[in-house]
């Protein structure tokens, strides 16, 4: 619906607010135009836009924050049933008597690999609750940025403020300070992740290849082949659960990454 | 959002905030005031973050963001405090945000970094100028039970927060007073009788209001009460049943 609109530019100098020129249009087309800080909306003017611009970009960092963490959900449980397995190739190795020694010495380095996924597990929810905390900051930052923006659109709309308006551009670049800050912190919960998902994917390895030499050792186990191949079929389906798992918090790691430097870029602003 | 002045005297002044055409249909309307007092300004309920930006521009129109010295917040509903934080970062370090003792640690919800003037059970005054002094007054259990109304013996307007409030249609809300008293108690009703669960608080709170001259009646929601308005309101709230969520419990029980 095309309508009356007003453009205002807002001049800065030095980063301190000096005035803005205001035009009136009498008819203006709803499609949208940049002008540096400011954008022209058919329905009026906005003072700074970052919010607008961005405010997608700070959900979408949330859900892939989450989406990385849920990508793990599963591991306490499969770090369970790694454990368990780790302990019936063990029981199955013993049975096996001198078929199974080579076995044995396997299972030694599953159980090793076992402890350290399990040492990752209480790392993960620290971390998790961490990025949720600096997380939530984040949203609140950018809602009271939106909001803060909101005002000084119409404050200089309407004119007749400037004081008030120097004062709410002080309060907006100390917010986005505050917000540059959090995603300073986000990015270092998000390198912690990162690292922990490295680790995983270490731990992963070695178990596909403890998994691919016990089905090796099976073969000479006599009697007691199937009993072995079992375990190294099942150690290999757990090894593929766990690679889904980091293939997919990877994933949503790199998507988040991208965010959090729009995100940097969107704290800058403000400087 | 519309500033309506409800009284002048020099530089003295109580602005009303309200009316804001483009409030979302589910945000609640609410009324922010402001007693000016030379540099000093006092905003009553400065309302819910969603309606921060349109208050902040309709405000700055009247009195420059600095001299906003005080906020007085009437109790600890979201339409009262969630833009505290907000309000903060735009005033000084000198802003004081005054509360009941009950809701401080509780609206530190909303922003975690505010501190409080307390306001004691029985009330307080609050110096704007060396001239003009507001009465914070005890209006507990109606509806909240740490709650407070603010009275100026100079402009004699009484800020009721929720008392008196009213749901008032878009299309009916033309004036910033009460024209037709019968036809606002429409308004009002279902909301005393719900929302005023305390008749002990509600006949002190009356007692108290007929002891003061009361010229404006200005709640936080709907429209203010002027000149004889003010009594017959008083008149209908004294005779008004409270607590009709009691009856949920009558129902409740007979399913047990």
């Amino acid at each position: 619906m095309p309508g009356r609109a007003s453009v205002v530019h807002v001049h800065f100098a030095g980063g301190k607010y000096i005035g803005f020129d205001k035009i009136t249009y009498g008819c203006y087309s709803p499609k949208k135009q940049k002008y540096g800080k400011t954008v022209i909306g058919y329905q009026g003017t906005v003072w700074h836009d970052s919010a607008r611009v961005h405010g997608g970009t700070v959900n979408t960092l949330y859900e892939r924050c989450q989406a990385a963490y849920h990508a793990f959900d599963g591991l306490p449980k499969l770090v369970d049933h790694l454990r368990i397995l780790a302990v019936n190739a063990e029981l199955a190795s013993a049975r096996a008597g001198d078929h199974g020694r080579a076995v044995r010495v396997l299972t030694q380095f599953a159980v090793e690999c076992v402890t350290r996924l399990m040492g990752l597990v209480p790392e993960l929810v620290g971390l998790k609750k961490r990025t949720y905390g600096v997380a939530g900051g984040i949203l609140r930052a950018a809602s009271d940025i939106a909001k803060l923006e909101a005002a000084g659109a119409r404050m200089a709309t309407l004119g007749n403020a400037k004081e008030s308006l120097m004062v709410l551009d002080g309060a907006w670049r100390a917010r986005l300070a505050e917000l540059a800050a959090s995603v300073v912190q986000l990015a270092r919960t998000h390198e912690g992740l990162v690292a922990i998902a490295k680790a995983a994917r270490e731990v992963m390895l070695q178990t596909e290849i403890i998994s691919a030499n016990i089905a090796i050792e099976s073969t000479s186990a006599g009697p007691f082949e199937p009993e072995l191949r079992a375990i190294a079929d099942t150690m290999r389906g757990r090894v593929d659960e766990l690679r889904a798992m980091i293939d997919g918090a990877s994933r949503a790691l790199r998507d988040a990454a991208e965010s959090n430097q729009a995100l940097a870029a969107f704290g800058a602003a403000g400087r | 959002m519309k500033c309506y002045t409800i009284w002048q005297n020099g530089d003295h002044r109580w602005l009303a905030f309200a009316q804001d055409p483009e409030r979302p249909d589910n945000v609640i309307d609410t009324n922010q005031l402001a007693v000016v007092a030379g540099d000093c300004a006092m905003l009553l309920d400065p309302g819910g973050g969603e309606l921060f930006p349109a208050m902040m521009a309709a405000l700055t129109q009247e009195v420059p963001v600095s001299r906003i010295k005080h906020l007085f917040l009437s109790h600890q509903d979201p339409d009262v405090a969630s833009a505290l934080p907000l309000w903060r970062q735009v005033c000084g370090d000198d802003l004081t945000v005054h509360i009941s003792w009950m809701w401080a640690g509780f609206v530190s919800h909303f922003d975690s970094h505010a501190t409080f003037a307390t306001i004691p059970d029985a009330g307080t005054e609050i110096a704007l100028a060396p001239n003009v002094l507001v009465r914070l007054l005890p209006a507990h259990y109606l509806h909240s039970p740490g709650c407070f109304s603010v009275y100026d013996p100079k402009a004699k307007v009484l800020f009721s927060g929720d008392i008196g409030a009213a749901l008032v249609p878009r299309e009916r809300a033309g004036d910033i007073y009460v024209t037709d008293f019968d036809e606002h108690i429409h308004y009002m009703d279902a909301f005393h009788r719900r929302w005023m669960g305390a008749r002990m608080a509600r006949d002190k709170w009356v007692a108290m209001v007929r002891r003061l001259d009361v010229e404006v009646l200005a709640p936080q929601h709907g429209l203010f009460f002027k000149g004889e308005q003010v009594g017959r309101f008083l008149d209908w709230l004294e005779a008004l049943p409270l607590g009709s969520g009691l009856e949920a419990y009558d129902q409740a029980m007979a399913k047990l």
